[in-house]
C-alpha cells in the first residue's frame, strides 16, 4: 500500500470539478483512495483524516494537491490520468490559444454579451462589477453577495440600461436561451419576470405542458423584493415586458416579499395597463384592472390558460381524496426547489396536515456540494436516513430536468425510494424538449410506484392526502 | 433596454454551466477564472462600484499611460552624478531596488556597496568599507528615488559619471552609470584594484570624450534606437548587441570630430564599445525609466511605474501610490546556469533593469528576441506566448516600440493593477542570474515571475487612498 501525490502550483479549479475527479480518480482500478484538492488548511485537515495526507507536504492554498493510496502499480497508473481528469470537458473553444483569465478579457476576445457568473459569493461582487463595466449584462447565479452590493450593482445596471439577474438568481430564459435551471420551451406569447428560478422552471413547464410557450424569463434574484433592494429588478423587468413585442401576457413570480415592496410592485403592475397575472407566494390579493391575482403557482398557470383562450389544462390529473378518518402521519418533503417546498408548506398547511419540508439548495446543505438539482445525492442520503423512521406518512419530492440538472434525476431516486414502504409523491418539472426525456422520466417514477404530477400544488395535496 | 439578442454569453463559473449553454448550441467560452485573496476581491469591487472613483481610475490611467507611451528619451549629456542626480549629496550611494539595509544585503550588493566606498576615496580597504556600511555611516538609497536606475547591483557614488536622458515630450530626466562590461565588475559585486582601476578609466577618460561627443550630437534619439533594435532582434534587457551597435554608429561621427582627442584613447572606447555587448543596457534602462516617471505621480492611478531588485526583496512603485514600496523576497530564477554552477549558487534576483519590462521590453518583448529565448533555456515559442500573456496585464500597445512576429504589434506596456488582481497574472522578466558570492559574476540567464503579493498589497493601498480623495473632496459623500 503506497501513497503517491503530485502538487500543481498555482492550477485553480472549482471545488465541484475536483470533487468529480476524485471520484474519477477513486473508482479507477485498484485505487483504495484518492483526492483532489486546492491546499487550504481545512482541505489538509480533510486528507489528514482520510490518511491522504502527504508527509511534509509543502503547498499554499493556491496550490492543486493530488493524493492516491493503493497498490503501487494502481496508484502510479491513477496519477497518470491527472491530466485527462482535469481537463476542460467543454467540446468547443479553440485549441491552443493563451487562456483568458478575466470577465474583461474574454468579452473583449470572444464579442460577450451577457456574464454567467457563478463563482464562490466572497469574489461574485467584484466579478460582476467588472462584468457590467464592462458593458456587459449579467446573470449571477452566486448567493452570499452583500444586501449593499446587490443595491449597489442592481443601480450600476439599470444606468447601463444592463439586467442584473441576480444575486442567486437559479433560473432565466432570454431570446431562447436557457441560462442556469432551465428548460427547453417552446416560444411563445408569455413573458415572466421572477424572484424564483424553480418557480419560473414550474410555470414555464406547466404553460408548455398546455401548448403555451415563453417569450421571456427575467430572473430578479431571490432578494429583490425585499424592503433594501426594493423590488429594482422586478421594477425594470416589467417594463421590459411590457414593451417587449410579442408578449401578450406577463406573469410575475415573487417569494415572500417585504409590505412596502409588495406594495410598490402592485402599484406598478396596475398602473401598467397590461394583462398581468401575479403570484406573491404567501400573500393574497384581489383582482385590480388588468392585474390577476393567483394563489399558486398551478393557479397562475390556470389564469394565464384563461386569459388566452386555449382552454387546456393538461396539469388537472387525478386529485387524491384525504381519508378524512385517518390520523394523517407527517409529510417529508426532501425539496431541491426552494420556492416549490414553500408552496408546498402553504398547501398542507391550508390542509392541516403536519410536515417536515426541507429545502435542500440552501446555504447549509450547498456548502462545498454542488446544488441538489445537479447532484442527488445529499437527497438520497437522506431517504435512506428516513427507513427507520415510523412518524413519516408520505415522502414527497421534486424532479427537475433541464440543461444544467442531473442527466437522470428519476433514475437516481429510484435506489433510494426501493423499499421504502411509504407512498412517495413527485413533482416532475420538465418540458418535452428536455434532454432528459420528460415521458421517460415519468415512466420511470411510475413504474416504481412513484405518483408523478407535474403540478406541485397537485402533488402536495396527494402527499398530504396518503400520508 | 434591449434584452440581448443573440445571447452571447461568457461563462465566469463551474463548466456546468458552459456545458448547458453548449448543449443548446449556444457558444459559451469560459474565463480560466482563480479566486484573488478575499480582500483583493473586496477592494477591486471597491473601485469598480463607485462611478466618481472608476471614472477617476479610468481618467488617470488614460493621463499616465498617454504620457508613458507619448515619451521621447533623447540622451542629452553625461556627466558627473554629484552634478546632475537629485538628492545625492554627502556620503551617499545609490543601490538597484527598494530601499535595503546592510544587514539583509546579499553578497553581490554588499560587494558592489564597499567597492563604491573604494572608488570614492572614502574607505582605504574593503574591510573598513564594509565596517563603515556595517555601522550605518553611510547612507543608502534606492536609485529609483532619485530618476535614476542601475543594473544588477546598481551601486552609484557621486564621483561615478552617469548618462542624462531627457523626456523630450514631458520635460522630465532620468540617469544611469555606463556598463563596465562583463567579467569581475562591480555590478556583481567584484571590487579589487582591477575594478577600481577600471571604474577610474570610465570616470576620467571614457566620460569625458563620450559627454562631450553626446553634447556635440545634440542629443542621441534612444527612442528610436529602441524601435529599431526591436527590429533587429533585440529585446532591450538581456540583448542589446544590435542596440549598441546602432548606438556607437550613431556617436561616432562626433566622437571622431572632438577637440584634443587622442587617437589611442578614442580606439580603446570604441574598443569598449565593440566589446561590450550589454552596453546599451544601461540607455535602455534609463530611457525606460524616463518614460515611466513621466506617468508617476498620478492620483488614483493603478499603472505600475517600476519593478526593481536589491538582491534581497523586490520591490515595485505605482502612479497613484507615490513615493510607497510594495516589496516581496526577491524570488528564484529559472533557467539555463553556465557550465559548473546551478541553482544553489544562485544570488536571489537583483538590479533596476525590470524598468525595461515595466516600460514593455525586455520578456515583453521577448517574442522579439528568439535567441535570448534559446539562452534562457526556452524556444522561439516561448517567447511568444510570454508577451502574449503579459498583453492581458496591461494597458496598451506601444504605439512606437513593435514586434516583427507579431505582425509589428506594439509591445504590452502599462502593467495595471486592476489586470493584475483579476488574472492573478504577474509580470514576467526575462533576466540575468548572479553568483552569490561577490564578484564572481553572471553564472546564467533566465526567466523569472514577480510575486504577486507587491501588486495585491499596492492595489488594497490604493483602494484606500481613492476613498478618502473621493470622500476629502465631497464632505457629504
Amino acid at each position: 500500500m503506497t501513497l503517491r501525490w503530485t502538487v500543481r502550483p498555482n492550477a485553480y479549479h472549482d471545488s465541484v470539478k475536483l470533487m468529480r475527479v476524485s471520484e474519477d480518480l477513486a473508482a479507477l482500478p485498484g485505487v483504495e483512495r484518492a483526492a483532489a484538492v486546492m491546499a487550504t488548511p481545512l482541505n489538509l485537515e480533510l486528507l489528514s483524516d482520510d490518511g491522504l495526507l502527504p508527509p511534509g507536504l509543502d503547498a499554499a492554498p493556491e496550490d492543486l494537491v493530488v493524493a492516491v493510496r493503493g497498490p503501487e502499480e494502481a496508484v502510479r497508473a491513477a496519477l497518470e490520468e491527472i491530466d485527462r481528469l482535469l481537463a476542460p470537458r467543454q467540446m468547443s473553444g479553440e485549441a491552443v490559444q493563451a487562456p483568458v483569465r478575466t470577465i474583461e478579457g474574454a468579452a473583449a476576445r470572444w464579442d460577450g454579451n451577457l456574464a454567467v457568473i457563478a463563482v464562490p459569493g466572497q469574489f461574485a461582487a467584484a466579478e460582476a462589477y467588472a462584468a457590467l463595466r464592462s458593458g456587459l449584462h449579467v446573470f449571477l447565479f452566486s448567493d452570499n453577495v452583500s444586501i449593499e452590493d446587490e443595491v449597489e450593482l442592481k443601480a450600476l445596471a439599470i444606468a447601463g440600461n444592463k439586467l442584473m439577474m441576480g444575486p442567486d438568481c437559479g433560473t432565466a430564459i432570454i431570446n431562447g436561451v436557457g441560462l442556469g435551471f432551465a428548460n427547453r420551451v417552446r416560444r411563445g406569447p408569455v413573458g415572466i419576470v421572477g424572484a424564483s428560478g424553480t418557480g419560473i422552471q414550474q410555470v414555464t413547464c406547466l404553460l408548455d405542458a398546455a401548448g403555451i410557450g415563453t417569450a421571456q424569463a427575467i430572473g430578479t434574484g431571490g432578494r429583490d423584493l425585499s424592503t433594501a433592494v426594493g423590488g429594482s429588478m422586478t421594477s425594470q423587468g416589467l417594463q421590459i415586458l411590457a414593451d417587449a413585442p410579442g408578449v401578450e401576457i406577463i406573469a410575475v413570480i415573487s417569494k415572500p416579499a417585504d409590505e412596502e415592496s409588495s406594495a410598490d410592485l402592485r402599484r406598478q403592475m396596475e398602473a401598467l395597463n397590461r394583462p398581468i397575472v401575479a403570484c406573491l407566494l404567501g400573500e393574497t390579493y384581489a383582482d385590480s384592472g388588468k392585474v390577476r391575482y393567483a394563489r399558486t403557482l398551478t393557479n397562475l398557470a390556470e389564469i394565464v390558460v384563461e386569459e388566452l383562450g386555449t382552454d387546456e389544462f393538461p396539469w388537472r390529473e387525478r386529485e387524491i381524496a384525504p381519508d378524512r378518518e385517518r390520523d394523517g402521519k407527517k409529510v417529508v418533503g426532501l425539496y431541491a426547489g426552494g420556492t416549490l417546498r414553500s408552496e408546498a408548506g402553504q398547501i398542507l398547511d391550508g390542509m392541516k396536515r403536519p410536515h417536515e419540508l426541507v429545502d435542500l439548495g440552501a446555504d447549509e446543505y450547498t456548502r462545498g456540494r454542488a446544488h441538489p438539482i445537479i447532484d442527488p445525492r445529499l437527497r438520497t442520503g437522506m431517504i435512506e436516513g428516513l427507513q427507520g423512521r415510523n412518524d413519516v406518512g408520505a415522502l414527497l419530492v421534486d424532479i427537475i430536468l433541464g440543461d444544467l440538472a442531473h442527466p437522470d434525476p428519476a433514475g437516481a431516486l429510484l435506489p433510494a425510494i426501493d423499499g421504502l414502504g411509504i407512498p412517495v409523491v413527485a413533482v416532475l418539472v420538465g418540458a418535452e424538449g428536455d434532454l432528459q426525456g420528460l415521458e421517460r422520466q415519468r415512466s420511470l417514477l411510475e413504474g416504481a410506484g412513484v405518483s408523478v404530477f407535474m403540478s406541485n400544488s397537485y402533488a402536495a395535496r396527494a402527499a398530504g392526502a396518503l400520508a | 433596454m434591449r434584452l440581448p439578442d443573440p445571447v452571447r454569453p461568457i461563462v465566469a463559473g463551474p463548466e456546468d454551466f458552459a456545458l448547458a449553454l453548449e448543449a443548446q448550441e449556444v457558444a459559451a467560452p469560459r474565463v480560466e477564472w482563480q479566486p484573488p485573496p478575499e480582500e483583493v476581491s473586496r477592494a477591486m469591487a471597491a473601485l469598480l462600484r463607485d462611478d466618481e472613483r472608476y471614472r477617476t481610475m479610468q481618467e488617470v490611467n488614460a493621463e499616465a499611460m498617454g504620457r508613458i507611451t507619448g515619451a521621447k528619451s533623447l540622451l542629452v549629456d553625461l556627466r558627473v552624478a554629484r552634478d546632475v542626480v537629485p538628492g545625492l549629496e554627502g556620503k551617499m550611494l545609490l543601490h538597484a531596488g527598494p530601499p535595503l539595509a546592510w544587514k539583509t544585503a546579499s553578497g553581490p550588493m554588499r560587494g558592489a556597496l564597499a567597492g563604491a566606498l573604494l572608488f570614492e576615496g572614502w574607505a582605504r580597504s574593503a574591510e573598513e568599507a564594509e565596517s563603515m556600511l556595517a555601522a550605518g555611516s553611510i547612507q543608502l538609497s534606492p536609485c529609483h528615488e532619485h530618476n535614476t536606475v542601475g543594473p544588477m547591483a546598481g551601486v552609484i557614488s557621486p564621483a561615478m559619471p552617469v548618462f542624462v536622458v531627457e523626456n523630450q515630450t514631458g520635460g522630465n530626466r532620468a540617469y544611469s552609470n555606463l556598463n563596465e562590461g562583463l567579467g569581475k565588475v562591480l555590478r556583481y559585486g567584484a571590487n579589487d584594484a582591477g575594478v577600481i582601476a577600471r571604474l577610474r578609466w570610465l570616470a576620467q577618460e571614457v566620460a569625458p570624450l563620450l559627454g562631450a561627443a553626446i553634447r556635440r550630437s545634440g542629443g542621441i534619439d534612444l527612442t528610436g534606437l529602441i524601435a529599431q533594435a526591436l527590429h533587429m532582434g533585440d529585446e532591450l534587457h538581456n540583448r542589446n548587441k544590435a542596440a549598441t551597435a546602432l548606438f556607437a554608429r550613431a556617436i561616432a561621427p562626433f566622437l571622431v570630430e572632438g577637440e584634443g582627442r587622442n587617437s589611442n584613447t578614442l580606439a580603446a572606447l570604441f574598443r569598449y564599445l565593440a566589446e561590450t555587448d550589454v552596453f546599451f543596457l544601461n540607455l535602455s534602462m534609463a530611457a525606460s525609466k524616463a518614460a515611466l516617471d513621466a506617468g508617476h505621480g498620478l492620483d488614483g492611478s493603478t499603472v505600475v511605474t517600476a519593478i526593481a531588485r536589491n538582491g534581497t526583496e523586490i520591490g515595485i512603485r505605482v502612479s497613484g501610490t507615490g513615493n510607497r514600496w510594495f516589496t516581496a523576497p526577491a524570488p528564484a530564477i529559472e533557467g539555463l546556469y553556465f557550465p559548473g554552477y546551478g541553482p544553489q549558487d544562485a544570488n536571489p534576483d537583483l538590479g533596476d533593469s525590470a524598468i525595461t519590462e515595466t516600460g514593455g521590453l525586455g520578456a515583453f518583448a521577448l517574442a522579439a528576441a528568439p535567441a535570448i529565448t534559446q539562452f534562457i533555456g526556452g524556444t522561439p515559442e516561448l517567447g511568444g506566448k510570454i508577451t502574449e500573456e503579459m498583453y492581458a496585464i496591461t494597458l496598451a500597445e506601444h504605439p512606437v516600440y513593435s514586434i516583427p512576429a507579431l505582425d509589428y504589434r506594439g509591445t504590452p506596456v502599462g502593467i495595471d493593477l486592476m489586470r493584475v488582481a483579476q488574472s492573478r497574472v504577474a509580470p514576467m522578466l526575462d533576466t540575468g542570474i548572479a553568483h552569490r558570492e561577490p564578484g564572481i559574476g553572471q553564472i546564467g540567464a533566465g526567466i523569472v515571475r514577480v510575486p504577486i503579493e507587491p501588486f495585491d498589497a499596492a492595489l488594497l493601498q490604493l483602494a484606500d487612498l481613492s476613498l478618502h480623495l473621493v470622500t476629502d473632496a465631497h464632505p457629504d459623500h
